[in-house]
């Protein structure tokens, strides 16, 4: 074999080595943000992909593409009983109340929240509760209460 | 070596061991026997007792099992990487705060708690209550 046949070849198998790295499955996504208002309840609800949540091991060792969520509503604002339920039960027992709301099952309804705009802002978060570091495990959304 | 030799060394040894307690003491050594140290020592009077260190991180708290008397701090220090709480617990992991109210605390976060009453208080870490548990036995 020629020698610059050869060269090509080489350069031609790094380069798919390369390209196979480049496209690694994606880390854990949310793929929509959505609330919906009902009276004094707002729900927010989000859809997920590449992630699954693992509600029976929360707060155990971290596993690949598996986890539980964080809710934060205006900066953990509204992230207490009274406001988020039990998801502010929850958090008021791990000590990140004024924090987050964490949620095990991709929502979490806030009642009596005061008219005007708010912001909520969802992680995706490992079993640990050690936040996924990939950008599209985080949503924002900024929404209005009327 | 005549006896009063003998007796002057062994007193030699005896201030050495107290000195070497007293300064696990004053630094709040994390070690285990720097909090035994710590717990077992007579502060001076109209003095504090020294801090003993509790580390913790993923997923432990070191030393597991420490003794301090009423009034002394017990002061934890987030060594790991990721966020921590403690909260007092029942003995089979039931979250309380009643003693020790948990917020997360991050990477060289600390958290300073003192007890009023003797007792055994058990804690844990609130985000991995199963993995890091730990026991303060408070003396008075």
């Amino acid at each position: 074999m020629p020698r610059s046949r050869y060269i090509a070849g080489v350069a031609g198998v790094a380069a798919l080595a390369i390209g196979g790295t480049a496209i690694a499955a994606p880390g854990p996504t949310i793929t929509s943000l959505k609330t919906k208002q009902s009276g004094s309840a707002v729900t927010v609800t989000i859809a997920t992909a590449y992630f699954t949540i693992d509600a029976k091991d929360v707060g155990k060792a971290p596993k690949a593409g598996k986890g539980h969520e964080h809710f934060a509503m205006d900066g953990g604002k509204y992230d207490f009983p009274k406001y988020s339920g039990a998801n502010g039960k929850l958090a008021k027992q791990l000590g990140v109340q004024g924090m987050y709301s964490p949620s095990v099952n991709n929502k979490v309804v806030y009642t009596g929240l005061p008219k005007g705009k708010h912001t909520i802002v969802v992680h995706l978060v490992k079993n640990s509760h050690a936040n996924y570091g990939n950008s599209g495990a985080t949503k924002k959304l900024t929404f209005t209460v009327r | 070596m005549t006896a009063s030799t003998s007796r002057l060394r062994r007193t030699g040894a005896a201030l050495a061991a107290a000195t070497a307690a007293l300064a696990l003491a004053a630094c709040g050594s994390s070690g285990g026997s720097g909090s035994t140290a710590a717990s077992t020592s007579k502060p001076a009077a109209a003095k504090p007792a020294a801090a003993v260190t509790v580390d913790f991180g993923e997923y432990f708290y070191r030393p597991k099992l420490v003794t301090v008397h009423v009034g002394q701090p017990v002061r934890f220090v987030n060594v790991g990487k990721i966020a921590h709480t403690v909260a007092d617990s029942s003995a089979s992991g039931t979250v309380r705060s009643a003693l020790i109210q948990p917020r997360p605390l991050n990477h060289g976060q600390s958290q300073i708690v003192t007890f009023k009453h003797a007792g055994t208080v058990n804690y844990l870490c609130t985000f991995h209550p199963t993995l890091m548990r730990g026991v303060i036995t408070v003396e008075p």
